[in-house]
């Protein structure tokens, strides 16, 4: 997929469709998004679909989400200003925007006639509400860091415009799932019920409705048939936790499970070939990369040596053979998904007896100690992380490296980084890698806890700073690809996969389902129509 | 039996309890941070122990534990960390799936055993007896979780015979039963035979035949009653591995037990859940244990346990 084809879905606005994907915002322009809304007459909703799933987040409170699983949820429940499809973002809740001509200033243009699932009118107070709660000195939430640098603050400019008043421009918003997509939560009920009460009773303007849950065991919704951009044509969907791979696998072959995910390896192989199951993908849902604690193990400050543990790493293999091909080599820690990519970066190939010959000319001796990070549970950005590392330590001993494994689970890990103790060589995902200037802030800034701080390079925090308040997109992107060229030629960090997120399928009952691109939580179940 | 030995029995019982409790309580603290799970990677020092705080973390070890057990005796164990709920309440739903499969298990690890362990020595280096070591010698080594999927491939693929996974008083739980009732098996299996071979051996068995007493009742009641013990005793140690069995069976099959949501409990760093979940386990097989001391005592009076 070339760069401009990835432009196209993220910024080209598709009049053809439905619901438009969104238009570029530029200085002083009004950004007039087509609006759909009158959603055709639809045909009551029926069926109910069962989904097999590794994990279940049940958490309702969009004011603190702790991360991207809860979209999981989300999704069904509430809207965003902005949602995400299956071709990209879209204008949701915000049917249009003014950007100022400094940039500093966004009015959004509310949907009218939308109402909350207990029939409340969705207005300006609810964005305010929610996004006042999502920056509130308290506020946990995952993404407040990145509101409270940029907002000042929002205004209610009447009941159906709001206003982010901002400290600097923030292009960044549109082209971010991880801030347009939060989801809007009701003032009046959520103020009403308290924090609690919304959790345990949660209501948005969502396709789907709360139906019931049993704590760790399953999730169900209905269709919310008074839905504002038409109701899902599904009446439920019930999410079942089911941790064992081959248990998920055989409910949808015996018909007990109607979509299910986190299948890998062999079993990915077994549903490729049923001819009852149909894989379908979330692409470029994650990218992953190698990187060096130098601190640990110094000598990953020459460039060379970098350079042979890129060389030492078997990718293609480790995609074909681990991944089963939801995965690809890297070219670069952007995928092709990614705001800012760069087509025709050179990928550093597999090549140990290269490996072995640049480590010896930066003097490295074989026999050399290295600690790896070994992750114990895998990652929607890349699953099979254990085997896949496992893979990446053989590689490394291979040319020469005594590796020492340090195995941790999530938590461990975690800490580990918090502590900016990561070992010599390590590994780091990210999850919706849809926004070059997110993946410059987790993996490459100065200040990055993803990186333990590992990247100390002050033109890399001067692009990212610059690159945040660059209103005009196009230039914004040139700025992402030329950090991109950049970091090719000096590999601060290694492009590992960029992994898609597949989900088995029942071709029996599923007559038609394609999820988000560019991210494996949000599931656009409000499109998938039943046989 | 004297009172003496039952309340010499049950503060033995309590003692135990407070060690694990110190022993649960120390070893998920050493286990790491839950707010690592629950704090974003941009969260400041300050928000974190905001969030410490607010869980009750930011106390000092002694002072959490002090709460912890005084609140466990009050029945309260806590609020999940995840979930928000309380952890006794979500133990509770849950502890009636862990039974029933549980019980069904043992009841069908003991259907299993007992004869086949009993005609194993009756008919001792038979081709009987040969299949009876095979059996114990597969249901002990198989791996729960690996049994349980070789079910589903056979049972539920191969020959849609049963539901993969999930719960139900019906065709769902003949899978799990089976998975954790041949691992329960084996062991029953193999001390049953071991134990009837001592029994059947013995001089009084040999003065019973000589009386003339029919075969049946010389091995069913003479042998039997004699060798009961350690039959007994394996049997209550099985209740133990059941419930850990359990943890494992119930991932498997999706069965909504104390087992699966305590797993899920582990690596979330869930400490009220999981602490509860392993005192509740604790409780089970220290009643269990003293079930049995009681039944030695009935089963054979020499035992009395009081010391003269």
């Amino acid at each position: 997929m070339t760069s401009d084809a990835v432009s196209r879905i993220f910024l080209a606005a598709r009049a053809a469709r439905r619901l438009p994907a969104l238009a570029p915002a530029s200085l002083g322009c009004a950004l007039a998004l087509s609006l759909l809304i009158a959603a055709p007459a639809q045909a009551e909703p029926k069926g109910a679909v069962t989904i097999a799933l590794p994990n279940l987040s049940q958490l309702f409170d969009p004011t603190a989400m702790v991360g991207a699983t809860p979209h999981m949820d989300y999704d069904f429940v509430f809207d965003g200003l902005i949602n995400v499809g299956k071709d990209g973002k879209y204008p949701a809740l915000a049917e249009s925007w003014v950007i100022s001509p400094d940039g500093k200033q966004i009015d959004f243009k509310l949907r009218k006639n939308v109402k909350f699932h207990n029939g409340d009118a969705f207005t300006a107070d609810d964005v305010k509400f929610t996004f006042d709660r999502v920056m509130a000195p308290d506020s946990t939430h995952a993404y407040r860091k990145g509101f409270t640098e940029s907002v000042e603050r929002i205004d209610v400019v009447d009941a159906h415009t709001a206003r982010f008043v901002l400290k600097q421009p923030w292009p960044a918003f549109f082209t971010t799932t991880r801030y347009a997509l939060t989801p809007i939560a009701p003032k009046a009920y959520y103020e009403k019920v308290g924090a609690k009460g919304f959790q345990e009773n949660p209501i948005g303007t969502g396709p789907f409705k709360l139906a019931g849950l049993k704590s760790g065991e399953w999730t169900k919704y209905e269709a919310n048939p008074n839905y504002w951009n038409g109701a899902p044509t599904i009446k439920t969907v019930t999410q079942l936790l089911v941790k064992e791979p081959f248990t998920r696998y055989a409910m949808l072959e015996r018909g007990e499970a109607d979509i299910v995910s986190g299948l890998t390896g062999p079993l990915l192989e077994r549903s490729r070939k049923n001819s009852d199951v149909r894989i379908v993908s979330s692409r470029y849902s994650g990218t992953s990369g190698i990187m060096f604690n130098k601190d640990l193990f110094p000598e990953s400050a020459d460039k060379r040596v970098r350079l042979a543990v890129g060389h030492a790493i078997n990718r293609k293999d480790i995609a074909e053979k681990i991944q089963g091909g939801v995965c690809q080599p890297a070219t670069s820690m952007f995928t092709p998904g990614t705001f800012g990519f760069l087509e025709g970066l050179p990928q550093v190939k597999y090549d140990p007896a290269k490996a072995k010959a640049l480590l010896k000319e930066a003097g490295v001796k074989p026999g050399t100690k290295v600690t790896f990070t070994l992750h114990t549970q895998s990652f929607v950005a890349v699953p099979n992380a254990p085997q896949v590392l496992e893979a990446v330590a053989g590689n490394l001993e291979a040319v020469g490296f005594t590796v020492e494994r340090v195995s941790v689970d999530n938590s461990a890990w975690l800490s580990m980084m918090r502590g900016n103790k990561p070992t010599g060589i390590f590994y780091t995902p990210i999850s919706i890698p849809d926004d070059g200037g997110e993946v410059i802030n987790s993996y490459f800034v100065s200040w990055s806890g993803w990186t333990a701080r590992s990247v100390q390079n002050p033109e890399y925090d001067r692009i990212f700073k610059t690159q945040i308040q660059t209103v005009d997109l196009e230039e914004r992107k040139k700025m992402l690809q030329g950090f991109a060229r950049m970091e090719a030629e000096n590999l601060e960090n290694l492009p590992l996969l960029w992994c898609d997120t597949p989900f088995a399928v029942s071709s029996k009952r599923i007559k038609e389902w394609q999820p988000a691109l560019g991210s494996g939580y949000h599931t656009t179940m409000r499109l998938l129509r039943l046989k | 039996m004297s009172t003496r030995f039952v309340v010499e029995r049950l503060m033995q019982a309590l003692l135990t309890m407070l060690l694990l409790s110190v022993i649960v309580f120390g070893l998920s603290r050493l286990s790491g941070d839950p707010v690592n799970l629950m704090a974003p990677m941009e969260a400041s020092a300050e928000d974190i122990e905001r969030i410490r705080a607010s869980l009750g973390l930011d106390r000092p070890l002694i002072v959490q534990y002090w709460y912890f057990v005084t609140n466990a005796l009050q029945g309260d164990f806590g609020r999940s960390i995840k979930w928000d709920r309380p952890a006794s309440e979500m133990l509770l739903e849950r502890f009636p799936a862990t039974l029933i499969l549980s019980a069904t298990s043992m009841a069908l690890g003991l259907i299993l055993a007992l004869p086949v362990g009993i005609w194993s020595a009756v008919r001792r280096d038979t081709w009987f007896d040969s299949f009876g070591k095979i059996v114990a010698l597969a249901g002990q080594s198989m791996p729960t979780f690996w049994f349980g999927i070789l079910l589903i491939l056979f049972f539920s693929l191969y020959i849609p015979l049963f539901p993969t996974s999930g719960y139900g008083l019906d065709s769902h739980l003949v899978l799990p039963t089976i998975t954790l009732g041949l691992f329960v098996a084996a062991s029953i299996m193999r001390v049953t035979r071991s134990a009837m071979l001592d029994a059947l051996e013995a001089d009084y068995v040999r003065t019973a035949r000589s009386k003339g007493v029919p075969e049946w009742r010389v091995i069913m009641v003479h042998a039997l009653k004699n060798g009961a013990i350690p039959i007994l005793t394996i049997t209550a140690l099985q209740a133990a591995t059941i419930l850990r069995g359990a943890v494992v069976t119930e991932t498997v099959f999706a069965w909504p037990g104390i087992g699966k949501i305590a797993i899920d409990a582990v690596y979330g760093r869930d400490f009220p859940l999981v602490q509860a979940a392993v005192l509740l386990m604790g409780v089970i097989f220290l009643i269990v244990n003293f079930l049995v001391d009681m039944l030695y005592v009935l089963l054979d009076p020499r035992i009395s346990y009081v010391k003269r």
